[in-house]
């Protein structure tokens, strides 16, 4: 019986283990069909609830748009863009424990990604550790950076970094990073002015005033580039290039009262200099014996109201030097290069000395401002 | 092979082993895509009936509506679908051969997807594991396998189906041989391998190669650490009990109620599970986002600690209420935000350093499983094959064998067979109830011939009965099925005590012991000593049914047959005169 029933048994096991296969093969392609289309409907809720969160947050609700970014990851949770949107959210709403943590994981997936390296750098700025911080900040500006604009979006965490390090004293660090900064700028007057502004902050005016010159070359009416021009050149003590932006900024904005008293007193330096450069002989001694008399004048008058016995005895001193300068400095004596030097001296020591008694008037403001530029040079 | 010179017989066995091998693959994808079709079914019906962001009431409305029509459906055509589905495989591959009814695995995924989708909070690994195995019953019946064959389909689809639903291979064949056969050294790991590793690529194809949770790496900060992972231990142990005894205990409650209440009892369940659900929405369904957040360090310790309590009454109603769904999932939440919560804890109060709360939180998820499931080989498999590093053994052994150690000293019976011990069914304890093959079991022993007097029958109708032969106990029951004896003595007294017309369930005793037929003779020695001389031998798959009672007097007449024969078989002429 046996013998007889091999074929058939074959033929049906065969048959069933055929059609079982048929069968599964339909089932996978059916659900693999239903989890494409699955994937897609939870995407479409991850991306839902991921606008409602930037929605939240723009209105300032931390808290919802936790829950909504949550609720974004649990459908997505591979999508990284969600999960940074949640760490950035924790971190708005001072959950920063839970903030770092997600954003040390997807670090570790992904070191080099420069948005995750911001988000950390922003959330240690936040916390105050400023090393590492700064350690992000790098990796973000050296990382690898997607989307549109790349090179606009890195200038521009550059410069938070920069403002970052400024804000803490590393003014060294932010030197170096504007440097770099600088040398990618592109060819707008906005960004040199920006850049400028940096270097302002970093205390080096020399290449604040070079953007703020480039930008007022770039944009022939920026009244910010003209004016940033005019105060750092006035403040490096090249007043001949402030009176020339000063003037052209006032060109396009009279109503600037500080750059008008700027551009006052700058012309007040270049014409009252006595060691300018390229000066007759008789107008350098005009210019001495003017300042030589407005100084002793407001020496004389701060001695009238000083009544402290040291600070009178100094000011009683300069006057006897003066007193004694005096007859060198008569109208028909012709003078020596190292008279005019040890006069403007003198004067520039009687403005110093007259200077606790008050807000100086604009034409001793400026003596002063000759005696510190020519400082070096004077005895 | 050339099987052509082999016997027939030889052959017929060859090809069987073939068809068995096909089979074993076959088995595995179908399993596998059982369990991710059921995945997606859960997800869309959550989808579909909560949408986006629903209401309060929304939140009340269907998991009590969608209860009241699941609980139509199990108590009318699919009984055996209702809570987890794991106790039932186990019952169908231990006492029924593996033979489950074809209307199983259909019933399980619909009132299954239906009651998780709409928001109890249960899990889909044992309903996978059901419906795997409720496919392969059926197949093997398609192919009219032998009752062997036919009953190894049933772990092979249990780890089939595991390894799809959960995404961990490895420890889906240790829990098929661990928690179904309960036997590590089982023939069958072959093929529950084969069938376990075809079901991860057919999900793995469809579903991606993205793992069920993101895992931390772990680290052991400091071996001092190992004394935080004892306290997890220990606190593993105690949530695991008190979710073990609170489940069977509500359960218990439920049971008791009137039988006409059987099809509404879900939707009671369903109307708390709502409630909780306006306050909780994190405990709905599956969960695992959840546990992927606290695995990450994703949630407070505020929100761990409610959590854990909120999940473990959510799934302790909803499965006692006699939903669709497993405790699998649910365990492993609990275990996630207990140990997440005890990182956190640690972390700031621990004298010296310790980890990530994200690494207990994965530790506690193994230390859960083990106090739940008490399949402790499997939890350390499944935390090893998600977080694939080596180091995690050491903390996770101890953790799991604390807290398993706890939940077995304070509940010896397994959860899993303490839930079908409330069905009336009795599982063979793994490693002590099988006899040696040459030694004789209840069923050689007892006798089918036996007498059942009904519950209502009066003492006097009784005392006659005992008046024809000269037991000292009888069964009381109807049709096949006993509530308790009466003894000799107690008819005897009774009778003296004028009370010859009462029913015999006043006096009824129902603390005696039973065995079944596969137990043997020492343990029906054993029993029948502390029994009033009859010892009921009862169905596994339902306690009450007796199927033959066994005597002092039966055994010696057995005994004293088989000396006969065997005094025959000896003598000189073969036993023949």
């Amino acid at each position: 019986v046996e013998v007889k029933n091999i074929p058939r048994i074959l033929h049906n096991e065969l048959v069933l283990l055929v059609a079982l296969s048929i069968v599964a093969f339909g089932v996978f392609v059916f659900t693999r069909n239903m989890a494409a289309r699955q994937q897609r409907m939870e995407a479409g809720i991850a991306a839902t609830w991921y606008e409602r969160g930037e929605r939240l947050i723009a209105s300032g609700q931390v808290e919802p748009a936790i829950q909504a970014f949550r609720r974004a990851t649990a459908e997505s949770r591979d999508t990284q863009k969600y999960v940074l949107a949640l760490a950035n959210a924790l971190s708005a709403g001072n959950h920063e424990s839970e903030a770092e943590d997600l954003l040390l994981q997807l670090r570790e997936s992904d070191p080099e990604n420069a948005e995750i390296n911001i988000a950390l750098a922003r959330l240690s700025a936040k916390q105050g550790e400023t090393d590492e911080a700064v350690r992000y900040y790098q990796s973000a500006l050296y990382g690898r950076w997607v989307g549109d604009q790349v090179d606009a979006r890195r200038s521009q965490l550059r410069e938070e970094l920069i403002g970052f390090l400024l804000q803490h004293q590393q003014r060294q660090l932010a030197s170096s990073e504007l440097l770099i900064l600088e040398a990618g700028l592109p060819n707008d007057a906005a960004s040199h002015i920006e850049v400028a502004k940096l270097f302002l902050q970093a205390g080096d005016l020399r290449r604040a005033f070079r953007n703020y010159s480039a930008a007022a070359q770039l944009d022939l009416h920026n009244v910010d580039a003209r004016r940033g021009a005019g105060e750092t050149s006035f403040q490096l003590g090249d007043y001949a290039q402030a009176v020339h932006y000063l003037r052209a900024e006032l060109e396009l904005d009279p109503s600037s009262t500080t750059s008008q008293k700027q551009l006052a007193l700058a012309e007040r330096v270049l014409e009252e200099d006595p060691l300018a450069p390229h000066l007759t002989d008789q107008e350098r001694k005009s210019r001495l014996l003017a300042d030589f008399q407005r100084s002793l004048q407001r020496l004389e008058n701060c001695l009238g109201q000083t009544a402290d016995g040291k600070a009178s005895a100094e000011l009683q001193s300069l006057k006897a030097e003066a007193l004694a300068m005096q007859p060198k400095l008569g109208r028909n004596k012709k003078l020596d290069f190292d008279t005019v030097r040890s006069g403007a001296g003198l004067i520039f020591r009687m403005e110093e000395a007259a200077a606790h008694c008050g807000e100086p008037p604009v034409e001793d403001e400026a003596l002063l401002l000759i005696g510190r530029e020519h400082k070096g040079a004077l005895p | 092979m050339n099987t052509a010179g082999l016997p027939v017989i030889q052959r017929l066995r060859l090809r069987e082993n073939h068809i068995f091998l096909a089979l074993t693959i076959l088995i595995g994808i179908i399993a596998g895509l059982a369990a991710v079709l059921f995945t997606l079914a859960i997800k869309g019906t959550s989808y579909l009936l909560f949408g986006m962001s629903p209401s309060n009431l929304r939140y009340i409305l269907v998991p009590t509506l969608m209860s009241l029509f699941t609980g139509f459906l199990l108590l009318k055509f699919f009984p055996e679908a209702r809570g987890s589905g794991v106790p039932q495989t186990e019952a169908a591959y231990h006492l029924h051969q593996g033979n489950i009814p074809g209307r199983v695995a259909f019933g399980k995924f619909l009132t299954g997807a239906l009651c998780i989708g709409s928001g109890h909070s249960m899990g889909r690994e044992g309903p996978s594991v059901q419906i795997g195995a409720g496919l392969a019953s059926s197949i093997g019946k398609w192919f009219n396998l032998s009752p062997a064959r036919a009953q190894s389909l049933i772990p092979v689809a249990s780890a089939a189906a595991l390894s799809a639903a959960f995404n961990t291979p490895v420890a889906a064949v240790i829990f098929a041989l661990e928690e179904i056969i309960g036997d590590m050294n089982a023939a069958l790991i072959g093929s529950t391998v084969v069938a376990s590793v075809a079901s991860v690529i057919v999900e793995r194809s469809i579903l991606g190669n993205s793992p069920i949770f993101h895992v931390p790496q772990y680290h052991l900060v400091d071996p001092a650490e190992l004394i935080a992972y004892v306290v997890l231990g220990l606190v593993g142990g105690v949530v695991s009990l008190a979710f073990s005894k609170g489940l069977l205990w509500l359960r218990g409650i439920f049971r008791g109620l009137p039988q006409r209440t059987r099809m509404i009892q879900p939707a009671i369940g369903g109307v708390i599970i709502g409630v909780i659900l306006i306050f909780f929405p994190q405990v709905m369904g599956v969960g695992y986002e959840y546990v992927d957040q606290a695995l990450n360090g994703g949630l407070l310790l505020k929100t761990m600690l409610l959590l854990c309590v909120a999940k473990l009454v959510a799934t302790i109603i909803s499965y006692s209420s006699g939903n669709a769904g497993g405790i699998f999932a649910p365990s492993l939440y609990l275990g996630a935000m207990a140990g997440g919560a005890i990182g956190v804890l640690m972390h700031r109060f621990a004298p010296f350093p310790t980890g990530d709360p994200g690494a207990y939180a994965l530790v506690g998820m193994g230390t859960l499983f083990a106090g739940i499931i008490r399949a402790p080989m499997t939890s350390v498999f499944m935390i090893f094959e998600l977080t694939q590093d080596y180091q995690v053994f050491v903390p996770l052994m101890i953790a799991n064998m604390i807290s398993f150690a706890i939940s077995k000293h304070y509940q010896p019976t397994s959860l899993y067979h303490a839930l079908l011990q409330q069905d009336n069914v009795h599982m063979p304890a793994p490693g002590v109830h099988t006899p040696a093959s040459n030694t004789w079991r209840a069923q050689d022993l007892m006798t089918r011939n036996f007498t059942l007097i009904p519950p209502d029958a009066s003492v006097e109708t009784a005392f006659k009965a005992f008046a024809n032969n000269d037991l000292q106990a009888l069964l009381v029951g109807n049709d096949g099925m006993y509530s308790g004896l009466v003894t000799r003595p107690q008819i005897e007294q009774a009778l003296k005590s004028g009370m010859a017309a009462a029913p015999l369930t006043v006096l009824l005793t129902r603390n005696f012991s039973h065995v079944h037929p596969d137990h043997s003779l020492e343990l029906v020695l054993d029993r029948l000593s502390r029994n009033p001389g009859l010892l009921p031998v009862v169905s596994r798959s339902e306690v009450h049914h007796v199927e033959g009672t066994i005597t002092p007097q039966g055994i010696v007449e057995f005994l004293q047959k088989i000396w006969d024969a065997q005094e025959a078989s000896s003598t000189p002429n073969g036993g023949v005169t």
